[in-house]
């Protein structure tokens, strides 16, 4: 078989280590954590570090746990599938358990880790193809060329490749924030600000820092959360759209709507407008039309990954209105618990 | 620079001195001769290489052997329980879940792993268990069956679990 | 029918046990000490001349043992029907991912390293990728030299001009009158991608020159004894100094009836005296492979007002790619084309075209899936807008036994109708509808099946087993299982008792390679006539001991017996070891057979591919779907299969082959597509590709009908590519009753399914 192209492996036994590593190797090293997307990309070709440092013996960045007055903190190389399994995520962020459960096979969810969902990179067929494939084109914007292929003329001289992160969505919609930490410090900021927009450099952070905290805020609890999926297959399969939703039923209003379309852009895309537009009101279907709509707006497809654009689009206004269906199911249920 | 990994592959250790981009399935076809796991995407869509690492079913071509230092590995080689198969093994047989079997120690390692956590699986979990693992031969229901018959395989009923049949020489007196 | 002691018994495969254990061999599986890793410098142009080829930088490189190019081998082309392709490019590059040069190096890196520095220089030229307007008069031509080829089919048709390879006629009565007598005329045009086989295991050779010189080669194939004949012409040496060793197959499919990675592996072997390795990286093999054809068909059917068809033209054109390595495809899609039905004039026009794109080959269905789909589909069509239940349009028109198909080929064996009203029976048939969105669509297929060359071998040895050997692959559809049921069944032995040898070419006697359903149907009745030849030696020898007369004796229980009295008998090893120790032996049956002898009438059929099939295979399907009509989205949740297949031998062994092609039709129906762009495939992966999970599979009920095929082995036939050939039909058609929308091209996606609902947004 042919071999990974040639790196130096370390594995840190701490955060402060690993910073201390970053900070000394800069942007030749690349962090792993389950490698299940930085091996495959290694594979084509498409990153050759020099260093890859992994953080599996850092016991600290492993596990969930609640605390009062905190929230959900989510050490980011907890497996998915222990996200999945987590009886604490199960029992207060029941679709986040669920978004988790979505990703790729059950294999995948074994290694992948929710910080390398986080940070996983963008896609797009363009570029994630090999060296040989890579060989018979011109070089695009993510790949340090002019022009981006996917773009509708070929002549944007930006990159759309699409993030296709399950869980980091529905995280997203759940007013997640990530700390960041390098040898010179720490800093927390929220999830949906650690997305550019850029797909050549999807996240916000820097080389030498490494993300070492997810926290679901406490005051997100009894929030009604979905998260739906597109694929084509039912396994296996990056979604090619995808909804989040978290609402907060109270006296048959929808309060704190929000809404974040994944799988399209190069960033989880939170709805414009739609947690205005619901704000206090109550959610017949003509107002999940609407929102549905704005949720359509939102998203805006190029033909770089799987499936047809304007299907894409479709699936989106589709799961918008059935996840505002399903809140406002559930909200006129129990006032809670059932969500996916 | 190679660095020595210490490796616990069915129960045997291994002290290979590595060079750490290799992955997990290369050591164990190319230096360790185990060539039950199968190689075939390298890009984690097919499951073919699943092997179990602490009991957990991973893909080997993802995993860096490096990262395996003082684990445990399982390959399809290690799953004999002396002479006797696995009783998974034995359900694939006797259900007609093996056709070209090349999918066949992926789908069986992937199996594994459900009835170690889950002794008696419903067919739905089954599934959901080998979604990962493709199959272009048998379309998955007989797959699926095995799994779920795994835990009722009778003991005694498993190749190399009897005797033998030997053939007698001949009378050549006549 | 007899009362069998081990067909059609549950029979576990003799190979099972290794491969639940790792231990089979695949051809990936073989180190050779000293082996040299081999790789292929492709092309990354669709269509170009070759201008210069430079190798010397890549010689030089340390660890590079040989590097070759068409400069270094012979100038000597094969294939199927047109010898068109050579083992590299010469002159000039048709496709991307055509190889150009390749490298023998100590490991994988430095052959990498070493293609890299190939330098070629390339003069672009137009190319083509429609295979309708690689018709155009004033399109890129791909082979100049075509007309030139060899060919080994009957040129009369119009065939070997502009980009058209190969050509097809049927004509039977007078389409033209038919039409004119309809009362309704359709005319549909449908269109179909290019589907990857997807067998799990890679193309992969190992080549080694041993210490004769001769030539052994491990490699993974449907076809040895044709990879040797191959070799042999391609590489000037002689037969017997190559012996081709197939390995276990982890699946073909018709794909891995090619010779892909053979003759590389063999010339660099030869050139560099070490063995070599060559196996396909997953990206060649979607791009340097062979898939399903892709194209069009047209389909103008004329009807009375019952439902009688009167008249067929169907106008096939199947784009091939660069090289038609299976050119046949588009014979059997002409065959297939009228349906199982009696259609009394039919004109049929199939065109294997040339395009600048990755090859198109065999692959189960075998060029049958393209034209199912057309028919089937308009089938519906017709039954919609006469007015008619679909099961009865298709009850009223199909064949039946003593009927001819429109080639003029006499039928036997035919139960297609008994699978029609079996299969309403068991999905419970009160009309296609079941409720909002959901809905049942049925689709029924004939796929020719057995015939060409083989033969087999069984030896007796003096403990009372049997050794088989046989040239027939067994591709992991269970042949070397079935074959040794037959031989037990016929000596009286357990399956056990019986060692089947395969592939092997210094071992086995020749086969033409395993493809149209004729493994156990033709191979298998080889294995039975020379276990015969065997079982009348035995009986014979056993008389003269016995003093009875060789017709009182049979074989049972490993014993020769009396049939007046039982309790008289011999053991069989005491017959065998007894005689081979006094006289030599051992005592060996052998049979050598060609069950296509008859031409076709050249009156009604130009350009055939083949002589005419040993019989045909039958099935019917029914698919139940639902169908989200605002997402588009199609759920598959039930497949019944009734399947004409004979004599059931192996039931677990049918039941996964039966499972396994539906998987595969789901796929070609839903999601697969090798989507290529400019001539360069956009998706070359399993992940992009996606071939179905265990979770997109639906519920299946399967059965058979009763039925007797007089030349399979008893009563035998295949069912392994009839299995595919309905399912998209069938999805399509219970889509269209599911929501309204018809779809005529696959896959059927979900935008597809939109559109024809006319949603206005997308
Ligand atoms: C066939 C296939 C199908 C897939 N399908 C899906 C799918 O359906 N949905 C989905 O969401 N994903 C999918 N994935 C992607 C992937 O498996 C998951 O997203 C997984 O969670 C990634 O985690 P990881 O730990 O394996 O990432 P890694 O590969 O280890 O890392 C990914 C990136 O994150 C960086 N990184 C990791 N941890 C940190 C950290 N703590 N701090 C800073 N940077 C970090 C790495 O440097 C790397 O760049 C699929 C992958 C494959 C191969
Ligand atoms: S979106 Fe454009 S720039 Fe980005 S990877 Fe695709 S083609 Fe390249
Ligand atoms: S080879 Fe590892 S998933 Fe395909
Ligand atoms: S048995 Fe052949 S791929 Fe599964």
């Amino acid at each position: 078989m042919q071999p990974l192209p040639k790196f130096e492996y370390r594995e840190p036994g701490s955060v402060a280590e690993a910073a201390r590593l970053l900070a000394e190797l800069g942007s030749r090293a690349k962090l792993i954590g389950g490698g299940t997307d930085l091996v495959p990309s290694m594979r084509q070709g498409l990153y050759t570090p020099a260093y890859v440092i992994s953080l599996q013996r850092i016991a600290d960045l492993r596990g969930v746990a609640w605390e009062d007055g905190v929230g959900l903190r989510i050490g980011p190389m907890t497996t998915l599938r222990e996200m999945e399994a987590s009886a604490e995520a199960r029992a207060r962020f029941p679709f986040l358990a669920a978004a988790a459960r979505e990703v790729g096979s059950p294999q995948l969810r074994e290694m992948g880790t929710v910080g390398g969902n986080l940070c996983l990179d963008t896609r797009c067929r363009h570029f994630n193809q090999s060296e040989d494939w890579q060989d018979c084109v011109e070089a695009c914007v993510k790949r340090g060329g002019e022009f981006c292929k996917a773009s509708p003329n070929g002549r944007a001289r930006k990159c759309f490749a699409v993030f296709s992160a399950d869980l980091a969505t529905a995280l997203v919609a759940a007013n997640a924030r990530v700390t960041l930490q390098s040898a010179g410090g720490a800093r927390t900021i929220e999830l949906a600000d650690y997305y550019t927009g850029d797909g050549a450099s999807p996240t916000a952070g820097r080389p030498d820092e490494v993300l070492t905290e997810v926290l679901v805020p406490s005051a997100m609890q009894g929030v009604l959360g979905t998260y739906l999926k597109y694929r084509m297959r039912q396994a296996i399969d990056y979604p090619i759209a995808g909804v989040a939703l978290t609402l907060r039923p109270r006296d048959g209003r929808v309060h704190d709507a929000r809404m974040v379309v994944g799988g399209i852009s190069s960033r989880p895309v939170i709805v414009k407008g739609l947690g205005a537009l619901l704000e206090g009101k109550v959610l017949d279907e003509t107002l999940a039309e609407s929102a549905a709509k704005l949720a359509r707006k939102s998203a805006t497809p190029l033909a770089n990954t799987a499936g047809d654009r304007a299907h894409r689009k479709q699936m989106v206004y589709e799961f918008a209105r059935r996840a505002l269906a399903e809140a406002a199911h559930a909200a006129a249920g129990a006032g809670g618990g059932e969500a996916r | 620079m190679k660095q020595v990994v210490q490796l616990n592959v069915n129960d045997a250790e291994h002290e290979l001195a590595l060079d750490p981009s290799r992955t997990l399935l290369e050591v164990l076809r190319e230096s360790l001769g185990l060539t039950g796991t199968k190689e075939v995407c390298l890009l984690g869509s097919c499951g073919a290489c699943t092997v179990l690492v602490d009991d957990r079913p991973v893909l080997a071509c993802l995993t860096l052997a490096s990262a395996c230092q003082g684990k445990r590995v399982l390959t399809i080689e290690g799953l004999r329980q002396g002479e006797a198969l696995h009783p998974l093994q034995q359900a694939f047989i006797d259900k007609g879940a093996v056709q070209c079997g090349f999918c066949t120690p992926g789908m069986i390692m992937a199996g594994k792993a459900l009835l170690d956590r889950n002794p008696h699986p419903t067919p739905d979990e089954a599934r959901a268990a080998i979604a990962g693992n493709l199959c272009r031969c048998t379309g998955y229901e007989q797959i699926v069956e095995a799994i779920v018959a795994a835990p009722a395989v009778d003991e005694a009923a498993r190749v190399g679990a009897r005797e033998g049949g030997h053939y007698l020489m001949p009378d050549m007196a006549e | 029918m007899g009362a069998y002691t081990v067909i059609g018994k549950k029979t576990p495969k003799s190979d099972a046990v290794a491969k639940v254990t790792g231990e089979a061999r695949y051809a990936t599986d073989v180190y050779l000490r000293g082996m040299l890793w081999a790789r292929v410098l492709r092309s990354p142009l669709p269509h170009a001349r070759i201008v210069r080829i430079d190798t010397s930088k890549a010689r030089a490189l340390k660890g590079v043992h040989a590097v070759l190019t068409a400069a270094d081998v012979p100038d000597a082309r094969y294939g199927a029907l047109v010898l068109d392709m050579g083992m590299f490019a010469r002159g000039k590059v048709r496709y991307i991912g055509e190889a150009v040069a390749a490298v023998a190096a100590v490991d994988e890196p430095t052959a990498a390293r070493a293609v890299d520095l190939i330098e070629v220089e390339y003069d672009p030229l137009p190319a083509v990728f429609d295979p309708l307007e690689a018709l155009a008069p004033n399109a890129p031509i791909l082979h100049e030299a075509l007309a030139g080829y060899t060919t080994l089919f009957d040129r009369t048709a119009r065939a070997m001009q502009g980009n058209v390879n190969y050509q097809a006629e049927i004509a039977c009565g007078d389409v033209e009158a038919g039409f004119a007598a309809s009362d309704f005329v359709f005319e549909d045009t449908y269109q179909v991608q290019k589907q990857h086989p997807s067998y799990m295991e890679p193309n992969s050779t190992v080549a080694d020159v041993d210490a004769e010189g001769r030539l052994v080669i491990y490699n993974t194939t449907q076809r040895p004894h044709i990879n040797q004949a191959i070799l042999s012409s391609l590489l000037g040496v002689p037969i017997a100094k190559i012996r081709v060793v197939p390995c276990h197959v982890g699946g073909g499919f018709g794909g891995k009836n090619r010779t892909l990675t053979e003759p590389t592996a063999a010339a660099l072997a030869l050139k560099t005296r070490r063995p070599v390795r060559l196996t396909f990286s997953h990206e060649e093999e979607f791009t340097s492979a062979t898939t399903r054809h892709g194209g069009v068909i047209k389909l103008k059917t004329g009807v009375k007002k019952d439902g009688t068809l009167v008249a067929s033209q169907a106008t096939l054109y199947y784009d091939c790619g660069a090289y038609a390595p299976t050119p046949n495809a588009v014979w059997l899609g002409a065959i297939s084309s009228t349906g199982p039905y009696r259609i009394p004039n039919v004109r049929v026009e199939a065109f294997s075209i040339y395009t600048n794109k990755m090859m198109s080959g065999a692959f189960r269905g075998y060029g049958a899936p393209q034209s199912t789909f057309a028919r089937e589909s308009q089938m519906d069509r017709i039954a919609r807008e006469l007015g008619l239940d679909p099961f009865e349009l298709r009850l009223k028109n199909c064949l039946v036994e003593g009927d001819s198909l429109h080639t003029g080929q006499p039928l036997h064996s035919v139960q297609v109708r008994e699978t029609l009203l079996k299969a309403r029976a068991m999905v419970g048939w009160k009309g296609p509808r079941l409720g909002p969105n959901r809905a049942l669509g049925v689709a029924c297929g004939i796929f020719a099946c057995g015939g060409f060359a083989t033969s087999s071998i069984v030896k007796m040895n003096m403990d009372g087993t049997a050794t088989v050997a046989t040239g027939a692959m067994d591709m992991g559809q269970g042949l070397r299982t079935v074959m040794r049921q037959i031989a037990a069944e016929v000596l009286g032995l357990a399956p056990d008792d019986v060692t089947v040898v395969i592939g092997d070419t210094d071992l086995t006697p020749f086969d033409v390679g395993i493809f149209g359903d004729r493994g156990t149907h033709t191979g298998g009745q080889a294995v039975k006539l020379a276990a015969e030849d065997a079982r009348d030696q035995i009986l014979a020898a056993a008389a003269a001991g016995m003093g009875v007369p060789a017709g009182r004796l049979e074989l049972r229980e490993r014993k020769v017996v009396d049939r007046t009295a039982p309790e008289r008998f011999l053991h069989l090893r005491d017959v065998l070891g007894g005689g081979q120790y006094k006289k030599g032996g051992p005592i060996i049956g052998k049979a050598s057979i060609n069950l296509t002898e008859t031409a076709f009438d050249p009156g009604i059929v130009r350009g055939a591919a083949t002589k005419m099939f040993s019989t045909y295979t039958f099935a019917t399907h029914v698919a139940e779907v639902e169908v989200d009509p605002r997402t588009g989205v199609t759920k598959v949740d039930k497949i019944t299969a009734v399947h004409d297949c004979g004599t059931v031998i192996n039931p677990d062994g049918l039941r996964g082959q039966i499972i396994g092609g539906m998987a595969t039709g789901l796929g070609y129906a839903l999601y697969e597509d090798v989507i290529i762009e400019q001539g360069q495939v956009q998706n070359p992966s399993f992940l992009e590709c996606r071939p179905p999970t265990a979770v997109d599979m639906p519920a299946i009920e399967f059965a058979t009908v009763e039925g007797y095929d007089a030349k399979g082995p008893f009563g035998a036939k295949g069912v392994g590519n009839v299995s595919v050939i309905n399912i998209a039909p069938a999805i399509a058609n219970a889509v269209e009753h599911a929501v309204g929308a018809r779809v005529t091209s696959l896959p059927v996606t979900p935008l597809k399914v939109l559109q024809a609902l006319g949603a206005g947004e997308v």
